[in-house]
């Protein structure tokens, strides 16, 4: 039929060209995917701790002033290994390795994973992941999880396991789209699994709000259990306000809704920047002129030294519905210097509050990208927790010896923070937030008396690992794909390059201070790497490499063949 | 009538006699080793193929990033592909069902994910409301074909289906767009 051809070929694509498109962010989309990779890997650092039996005291300390420091670290560098730090690698056919896998936690020898099926890579479909189980890191089996929930994370205290997950939409998830997270428990392995639905209520005028992502991790300790959500949200101005139309920019504050209005141009000369605690800090250029408040200082007539630096308002694709968060500042270079909040860089021309717009509690937290967070000191009621106000972005949470610990990721605008509790109740900013340039945060974890964040920044990975007072960074050698914390230490699968194939290596340390680094994998193991994980055990390091399939489009699973690390004598 | 002179006569309303073949808008060869260059040159396409195939922009945006982002994570192996476009394809529409289905929610064409409901529902008419009413499935393999251009064997590579599969497919749904869109012919004719 060759003219319905035609016809429809015209026709469609005719209809297709009128799809409007946003622009997209590619830089957004790649550091997801590295940190994406890596929301998977956080283990349980409780766990190592009872192996390592070397805990040094609480990681972040209470703040005595109650003031945030930043501690300004200089260029990453790469650290030479102690004798420690190097592994001694051998290479065995792989009996029955995992591939995509997301999380992990352990506790002594038995380790948990949320994971795809053995040699299961480029999944197309939705990825079937599901619960494992190993004793020797090697050889996993699949373990029955909780019943009408899809765990996404892992926690294991003990015998009790722990997972956080979703399950279907209910009416009491509202019509949003939001699906039922839950925390689910088993002591006997997965034998029997009890579930407690997190309290979440995102209840919003009807088709005013879609749910698009929702994250979850789960931390488990012996003062509770801590469930960090951190949901994706899009809210249509146009449909909760009259009058409002579907391209009216607006933003989100603690307050409501800020309708935003024409650029002020002037914004980007004060460099100015998001801080956590939701005031501005100015840059030195505009120190110099004296201190001011943020809410001045467009206002001021700027210095023709203050002019010549002065960048320039970029442009930030709004959200579907127009929702702005910040706007990037771009240099005489075009490179992004600073950002600015959406309504300091608009005029901001009309106001709602969450009430007047009928959004309450957790739907106004969600829309200001806050993470929700639940804590439960005997590990089956849950409850929300407040964070220190200003605060936002996805959050990673991990134990740590003195209690729970979590890094907080904003999508843009401001560096990650930490924040930290002894109980899971009461949170507070800790004292020495990540640095800043941390874009992405693959994994946190605690090893060797040392708080660990396997992050990137626009020019790389890096290893970020809390001192006494300050960060150290170590330079990665390539885009980290999989991080696993272990009784061992931490452990780094990474890929160098953007183009294919790639070189895999794997880096470990086992304190996050001195690093070591295999070959790369593909002469490590005589062949082509396709992806790789990494397990961190109590007594070696098992890497598994899953190999390119042989034919296209893949008809199976592909090989896998695994590495094995053990500590030099 | 026949239903395959009546699919004869439709398409002639509007197509122009000199109707030059058409170019895929995301090649079915690997376009670049490079992330950055696959993504500029394929991300926008992509986007209006799956809005295409659900209905809903924003979400159908959404579901192109997310596959993107795996894309990239697995550029070592989805670079080696014949076609990394067809991938992110079916990967964003696997996920933009996921996430419908998980919304318990009416799709946006007024069908559901796995068949079309027969009531028109677009309030666009002519041939997008015909597409509407078309199951996800087939509306799948009419937009790999019409919208992106790809063959038929491309498309199967694409969806990851025999290409049997996919001539039945295309084979109902043209049926079924044809007969759908016969009142254009008619109303040109009368």
């Amino acid at each position: 039929m060759p003219d319905l051809d035609r016809y429809l070929y015209t026709q469609l694509r005719s209809k297709a060209a009128g799809v409007d498109v946003p622009s997209g962010d590619i830089d957004a989309v790649m550091a997801r995917g590295r940190r994406r990779r890596h929301r998977r890997a956080g283990a349980s650092v409780l766990a190592v701790m009872a192996a390592a039996g070397s805990v040094t005291g609480v990681v972040v300390s209470h703040s005595s002033s109650g003031r945030t420091a930043q501690i300004s670290v200089g260029s990453p560098t790469n650290v030479p290994a102690a004798p420690g730090d190097q592994l001694t690698w051998r290479v065995v056919p792989a009996t029955a390795g995992l591939s995509d896998l997301t999380n992990l936690s352990s506790s002594g020898s038995i380790a948990y994973a949320v994971s795809t099926a053995p040699g299961v890579v480029a999944a197309g479909n939705e990825p079937a992941q599901q619960l494992y189980r190993t004793a020797d890191g090697l050889s996993w089996t699949t373990a029955t999880g909780p019943t009408g929930v899809s765990a996404d994370g892992v926690a294991v205290d003990g015998n009790r396991v722990y997972t956080v997950g979703t399950g279907p939409a209910t009416a009491a998830t509202g019509d949003s789209g939001a699906w039922t997270t839950a925390v689910s428990w088993t002591d006997n392995g997965g034998g029997s699994w009890q579930n407690s639905v997190l309290p979440v209520d995102l209840n919003a005028p009807a088709g005013t709000v879609t749910v698009n992502d929702e994250a979850v991790n789960v931390a488990a300790g012996p003062k509770g259990v801590v469930a960090a959500v951190s949901i994706s949200a899009t809210a249509e101005l146009s449909k909760l306000v009259p009058g409002v139309s579907a391209k009216t920019l607006w933003t989100a504050n603690t307050n409501g809704v800020e309708v935003l209005g024409s650029q002020v141009s002037s914004q980007c000369g004060v460099s100015v920047a998001y801080t956590p605690t939701g005031t501005l800090q100015q840059s030195s250029a505009a120190k110099k002129s004296g201190t001011f408040q943020p809410s001045v200082a467009i206002k001021l007539k700027l210095s023709a030294e203050q002019r010549a630096m002065a960048a320039t308002l970029g442009n930030t694709p709004a959200a579907p519905g127009g929702q702005l968060t910040t706007v990037p500042c771009a240099g005489a270079d075009g490179q992004t210097s600073s950002s600015v909040r959406a309504d300091q860089a608009y005029r901001v021309v009309k106001a709602y509050t969450w009430s007047q717009l009928n959004i309450s509690g957790q739907l106004a937290q969600v829309l200001q990208s806050q993470p929700l967070v639940f804590s439960s000191s005997d590990g089956t009621n849950f409850r929300q927790v407040s964070l220190p106000a200003g605060t936002a972005g996805q959050a990673y949470v991990t134990g740590t010896p003195g209690g729970f610990a979590i890094v907080e990721l904003p999508g843009v605008g401001g560096p990650p923070v930490v924040l930290q509790s002894a109980g899971g109740q009461h949170w507070t900013l800790a004292p020495f937030g990540l640095p800043a340039g941390v874009t992405g945060v693959s994994g946190i974890g605690y090893v060797g008396g040392h708080l660990v964040v396997v992050g990137q920044t626009q020019t790389g990975s890096a290893a970020y690992t809390l001192l006494s007072d300050e960060w150290q960074t170590t330079a990665l050698q390539g885009n980290v794909m999989a991080v696993s914390f272990g009784p061992l230490g931490v452990g780094v699968a990474e890929v160098s390059g953007s183009g294919a194939p790639g070189t895999w290596q794997v880096q470990f340390s086992r304190d996050g201070l001195q690093w070591s680094s295999t070959a790369s994998l593909s002469s490590l193991t005589g062949g082509a790497v396709d992806d790789a994980n990494v397990v961190v055990g109590a007594t070696s390091v098992v890497v598994t490499i899953t190999r390119p399939p042989t034919a296209q489009p893949p008809t199976g699973p592909s090989d896998q063949v695994q590495v094995v690390g053990t500590p030099a004598r | 009538m026949e239903p395959d002179r009546q699919a004869l006569r439709v398409p002639a309303v509007n197509v122009p006699a000199t109707a030059a073949p058409p170019e895929p808008l995301v090649g079915a060869s690997p376009l670049s080793h490079d992330f950055e260059t696959f993504y500029a040159n394929a991300r926008d396409a992509v986007v209006r193929a799956v809005t295409m195939t659900i209905g809903e922009r924003d979400l159908s945006v959404e579901a192109v990033d997310e596959a993107m982002v795996r894309a990239y994570q697995r550029w070592s192996h989805v670079s080696r592909l014949e076609n990394p476009g067809g991938w992110v394809y079916r990967v964003a529409l696997n996920w933009a069902t996921s996430v419908l289905r998980r919304r318990h929610r009416p799709w946006p064409f007024g069908g559901s994910a796995e068949r079309s409901e027969e009531q028109p529902s677009m309030a666009e008419p002519d041939v997008l409301r015909a597409l509407a009413e078309l199951d996800v499935r087939h509306r799948a393999v009419v937009v790999c074909r019409y919208v992106l251009g790809w063959s038929e064997a491309e498309t199967a590579a694409a969806l990851a289906t025999p290409v049997g599969t996919v001539k039945s497919r295309l084979h109902r749904a043209n049926r079924q767009l044809s007969s759908r869109l016969a009142h254009l012919q008619d109303e040109k004719e009368s």
